[in-house]
């Protein structure tokens, strides 16, 4: 299957392809009586084709808005929008395809089902609705019908009242009237937000099995970090109306650009840089809040006062014994409060004053008070910019380069 | 276990003293309850009674049905029942869509100005029906209305030669004309709110699916709104079935006879009062199998597509383009139609001596003679006090009234309080014309009369507060439920009594609904004049009365409008004023 992998891409001059589409320098604000809210700031990305492509981001921070101006469904202020090379909106030559002459999928967050309507008419709609670009007869659109219906295991119920079906049965519904045309692009906002939680994890894979099954483009909009981990070939995080770093889920936990993209995609352990490094290359000692930690410099960007280093609970390793001498970054802590949970315990330690976050496997048996030595493994250190006061409420400087080199312009 | 007190009944060994103690308990409840049934029970039950008695209404007669037999053979009827049916279907269907037209536009389009269409559209709430009819009478009267003669004089030159038309306000034509323009306000209210009701996404999902505005208009947004249109039809035809003043001041001079009109007339005119009542006791009846159907069966399915969701973002806007002037053009020639064209020909009728055929010499004579005379006139100023003194005790008796039955209605466990509600809830299908009838008929008889209440402002006021308690006892229960019973159970736990509990607990958390129903209630007690004039004596004369007295019997056109524009002015103040007070109330509280 066309899996298209996040590595190896240049996004320069190559020929638009069928189903990729570009989004650039992307603008849109609000206007209203009493203010201008600036929703989205310049934002440029590509999704390939074929391509799971989600936009996190915490609420309010412009995913619809960037999703519904794709869709058409609002006129965005500044930027181009092209799918497969068709131009559908440039605000410099004023160019702007109607909602209704895009040809997409949409599935929306109420899922938006007719409840005038029959299952059937509901998946139906989009080929009467569009004659003249879908010829096909009466025939040909029962057919279609039934096909997308068995699609999502619906064919029992194409008589029946739309809104009698379960939360979970309608959502199948949405997305089967998004695919009846064979979309190039496939567009969800926040579609599993409204199911309860075990129905949720289902529908998540199902998704992807059906996105994986047609091959369609398809971009995605959550807040939930779970989902967007789960289903995604690339992920994109957003906030206050800027994309701050794309990439793959794995390195987008592993290797988060900013404070905020490292606490907005789980939790995790911040140390302020309050002395930058002699060096600039290879393994150096960084003058932190709780004393001198080794780290990878990364040769794009001088680690400077006011950055963070991010490791992960899950990468902290505690020990009762101290390791062999020679290991660097060990640290004496004392834990303060361990929570069990079941599938693993939870550590609060503290270091020097500050207090770090721990998960370790249910087994090792921890009391408050224990004294314990903790290990931050260097390669498990990474250095964002941001500073670790700002957690919640990251403050991404204008005019910087959203994320080091993940952006890259279209 | 300690003994709950409203269970305190068991105690008491004698009859009495049970219902003593059961009295403590539920007075409150009762006396709501006799008030309710005084002005709405008994005087509807005289009224079918007397409907099969002879006589006048001070004497009655013999039992007989010689009433409906009259009722049955006379053509009247059948030419009233005629014209209310065509009226009334003719005036929902009208108003609706105009209405329709225009909250469409408002809501759902770029058309520019929206904010100032808005008022445009509202403020025809503040013109009096009886006035919009006389204004629209001046303005297409046969002879003398502004709009035939200009017309006769640009016709002239193509051969039309009459001294009247072209253009007749007298006809059914004219009362549908009318009352569609003046109707769809309401319309508007209700229209606005249902296409708010309605997830937009609906709407954005069509789009998506490829359809164009107008298939999606006629595929999706109609048959979504299907539901909530056949409920303000039917509201509108219910309501115009109640109108009372266009085909008074319309219809009866041009013979055309509606139901109102024909029990307005048998009673007065020719005073066949068991004739009258037999009419009433049959309009009553279509008006309640109406209300019924409208509750049970349309109301009740009209929220049935509309999926309220969390968006507070006005949905899409539909492109007029080229389009988008022209309707505003709509919406300015409905402002004209609606409120401006009638104030001005009120305005320049009380400004001349006398209302006579427009030409361009009247201009010299225009003065304010006609205000000076009515601002001087102890008549006009003695109605104005009745209408001050109706209103302020109608609006403030209804609202207590309503607030009780809301209290009972919504809180006490009383046996019957659903009784209750249906009672409360009668008025709104019984027309003004069948209230005001009954209450006469009532309050005329022998067992009545000794009472001399008749003919006074006790009744009248009685009768308005029947008209208006529907309206104010299902806002009071809607605001009383919002109010969590908790507050009210604090207050018990702290020991305080049920009448300190509603005094200073629930009084004080609903008096914003309280103010904003009582505003209502006035202005339209003030302004009311199907109940009033039906109840009028020369004691008990009302300022809508006075006005329609100098209209019709006095025919002093300009007297008439003069005082009609002090009351459209003061009306419009009054309501802004209230508005305001409502609003600076609410914004304080949150
Ligand atoms: N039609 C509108 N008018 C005015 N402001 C709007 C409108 N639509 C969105 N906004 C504002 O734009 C901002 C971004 O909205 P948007 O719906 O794109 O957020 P979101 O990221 O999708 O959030 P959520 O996860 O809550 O859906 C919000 O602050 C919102 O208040
Ligand atoms: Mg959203």
């Amino acid at each position: 299957m066309n899996i298209v992998s996040t590595k190896g891409r240049d996004g320069s001059a190559q020929p638009a392809r069928p189903g990729q589409l570009t989004v650039s320098h992307l603008e849109k604000a609000f206007v209203s009586r009493q203010e201008t809210v600036q929703v989205i700031k310049d934002v440029s990305f590509t999704i390939e084709p074929g391509q799971f492509f989600t936009l996190l981001g915490p609420s309010g921070c412009g995913k619809s808005t960037t999703l519904r101006c794709i869709a058409g469904l609002e006129r965005a202020d500044r930027g181009h929008i092209a799918v497969g090379g068709r131009v559908l909106a440039d605000s410099e030559t004023g160019a702007f395809v109607a909602a209704s002459e895009r040809d997409f999928g949409m599935v929306f967050q109420s899922y938006a089902i007719w409840p005038h309507m029959t299952v059937a008419q509901n998946v139906a709609f989009p080929l009467h609705a569009n004659r003249r670009r879908h010829k096909l007869s009466r025939k040909e659109i029962a057919a279609r019908v039934e096909e997308a219906l068995a699609m999502v295991r619906l064919d029992q119920y194409g008589g029946r009242i739309a809104t009698k079906l379960s939360g979970g049965q309608q959502q199948r519904l949405a997305l089967a009237r998004a695919l009846i045309t064979r979309p190039e692009l496939l567009l969800l906002d926040e579609p599993l937000s409204n199911l309860d939680a075990g129905l949720r994890d289902h529908m998540r894979s199902e998704l992807r099995a059906m996105q994986l099954r047609t091959g369609v483009t398809t971009l995605y909009v959550t807040h939930d970090q779970a989902e967007a981990f789960s289903m995604s070939d690339v992920i994109a995080v957003m906030d206050s109306g800027t994309l701050i770093q794309q990439g793959a889920p794995r390195e987008i936990y592993s290797r988060p650009a900013t404070t905020f993209v490292a606490t907005f995609v789980g939790r995790t352990n911040l140390l302020s840089v309050t002395r930058p490094p002699a060096q600039t290359t290879g393994v150096v000692s960084v003058e932190t809040n709780i004393g001198p930690v080794l780290v990878n410099a990364e040769s794009n960007r001088p680690i400077a006062t006011g950055d963070s280093i991010v490791i992960r609970p899950e990468d902290l390793q505690i020990t009762v014994e101290a390791p062999p001498a020679g290991r660097g970054n060990v640290f004496a802590g004392r834990v303060r409060r361990p929570v069990f949970l079941g599938e693993n315990v939870e550590l609060e330690i503290e270091v020097r004053g500050e207090v770090l976050m721990s998960r370790q496997h249910p087994r090792f048996v921890f009391a408050a008070g224990d004294e314990v030595h903790v290990e931050l493994p260097v390669d498990r250190c990474v250095v964002v910019s941001g500073a670790a006061a700002g957690v919640g409420s990251h403050i991404h400087a204008p005019g910087e380069p959203a994320g080091p080199d993940k952006n890259a312009a279209v | 276990m300690t003994e709950i007190p409203a269970a305190s009944g068991i105690r008491g060994s004698q009859d009495s003293s049970r219902f003593v103690t059961w009295f403590r308990d539920y007075w409150i409840s009762v006396t709501a309850a006799a008030v309710l049934a005084w002005i709405v029970i008994v005087p509807l039950v005289y009224l079918i009674v007397f409907s099969f008695r002879s006589g006048s209404a001070a004497a009655p007669g013999d039992w007989t049905i010689a009433n409906y037999a009259l009722v049955y053979t006379s053509k009247m009827t059948h030419e009233a029942l005629a014209n209310t049916l065509l009226y009334t279907t003719m005036v929902a269907t009208l108003s609706m869509l105009i209405a329709g037209g225009l909250a469409w536009l408002v809501e759902r389009t770029d058309m520019p100005y929206r904010g100032a269409a808005w008022v445009m559209i509202l403020l025809p709430i503040a013109m009096p029906g009886m006035l919009s009819s006389m204004a629209w009478i001046l303005l297409l009267g046969p002879r003398t209305g502004l709009i035939n003669v200009v017309l006769r004089y640009f016709l002239a030159p193509f051969g039309y030669d009459g001294v009247t038309g072209p253009i007749n306000i007298y006809s059914l034509e004219g009362m549908i004309f009318v009352e569609s323009v003046r109707g769809s306000t309401t319309l508007f209210l209700m229209l606005v709110a249902g296409f708010r009701l309605m997830d937009p996404a609906l709407e954005e999902a069509a789009a998506m699916s490829g359809a164009r505005n107008s298939f999606t208009l006629r595929k999706i947004t109609l048959p979504l709104m299907l539901p909530m249109l056949l409920a303000t039809w039917m509201y509108s035809f219910i309501g115009t079935l109640d109108d009372f003043e266009t085909p008074l001041l319309i219809g009866l001079p041009a013979q055309i006879f509606l139901l109102p009109t024909v029990i307005y007339f048998t009673a007065y005119l020719s005073s066949s009062w068991g004739l009258s009542a037999a009419y009433a006791t049959i309009f009553l009846l279509i008006s309640v199998v109406m209300v019924i159907i409208y509750h049970r069966v349309v109301l009740r399915r009209s929220g049935q597509f509309a999926t309220v969701t969390g968006k507070a973002f006005r949905p899409r806007q539909i492109e007029l383009r080229r389009m988008r002037w022209p309707a505003l053009g709509l919406v300015i020639f409905y402002f004209f139609l609606a409120v401006l064209l009638p104030l001005l020909i009120l305005l320049l009728a009380s400004l001349l001596p006398f209302y006579r055929v427009p030409s361009m010499e009247m201009f010299s004579d225009l003065s304010f003679d006609n205000y000076k005379e009515l601002f001087s006139n102890t008549r006009v100023i003695r109605a104005a006090g009745n209408s001050l003194w109706v209103s302020f005790w109608v609006a403030t008796g209804t609202m207590i009234l309503a607030f009780l039955l809301a209290w009972v209605i919504v809180r006490q466990r009383v046996p019957g309080r659903i009784i209750l509600d249906s009672i409360a809830f009668i008025p709104h299908a019984i027309p003004a014309v069948v209230v005001a009838v009954a209450m006469i008929m009532f309050y005329l008889s022998p067992a009545m009369h000794w009472t001399g209440l008749y003919g006074g402002l006790i009744v009248l006021s009685l009768a308005l507060v029947t008209r208006f308690i529907a309206f104010a006892s299902r806002t009071s229960n809607a605001a009383m439920t919002q109010i969590d019973a908790s507050l009210e159970e604090a207050a018990y736990v702290s020991g305080a009594r049920k009448v300190r509990v509603l005094a200073r607990i629930l009084f004080p958390l609903l008096l914003p609904t309280f103010v904003a129903g009582w505003i209502f209630v006035a202005a339209n007690a003030f302004r009311n004049l199907n109940v009033s004039l039906l109840l009028s004596t020369p004691q008990n004369e009302l300022i809508s009365v006075t006005l329609y007295d100098y209209w019709d019997r006095q025919a002093d056109f300009s007297m008439a409008a003069t005082l009609g524009v002090v009351l459209v002015v003061g009306l419009a103040l009054i309501t802004i004023l209230a508005r305001q007070m409502i609003a600076r109330g609410y914004s304080g509280n949150d």
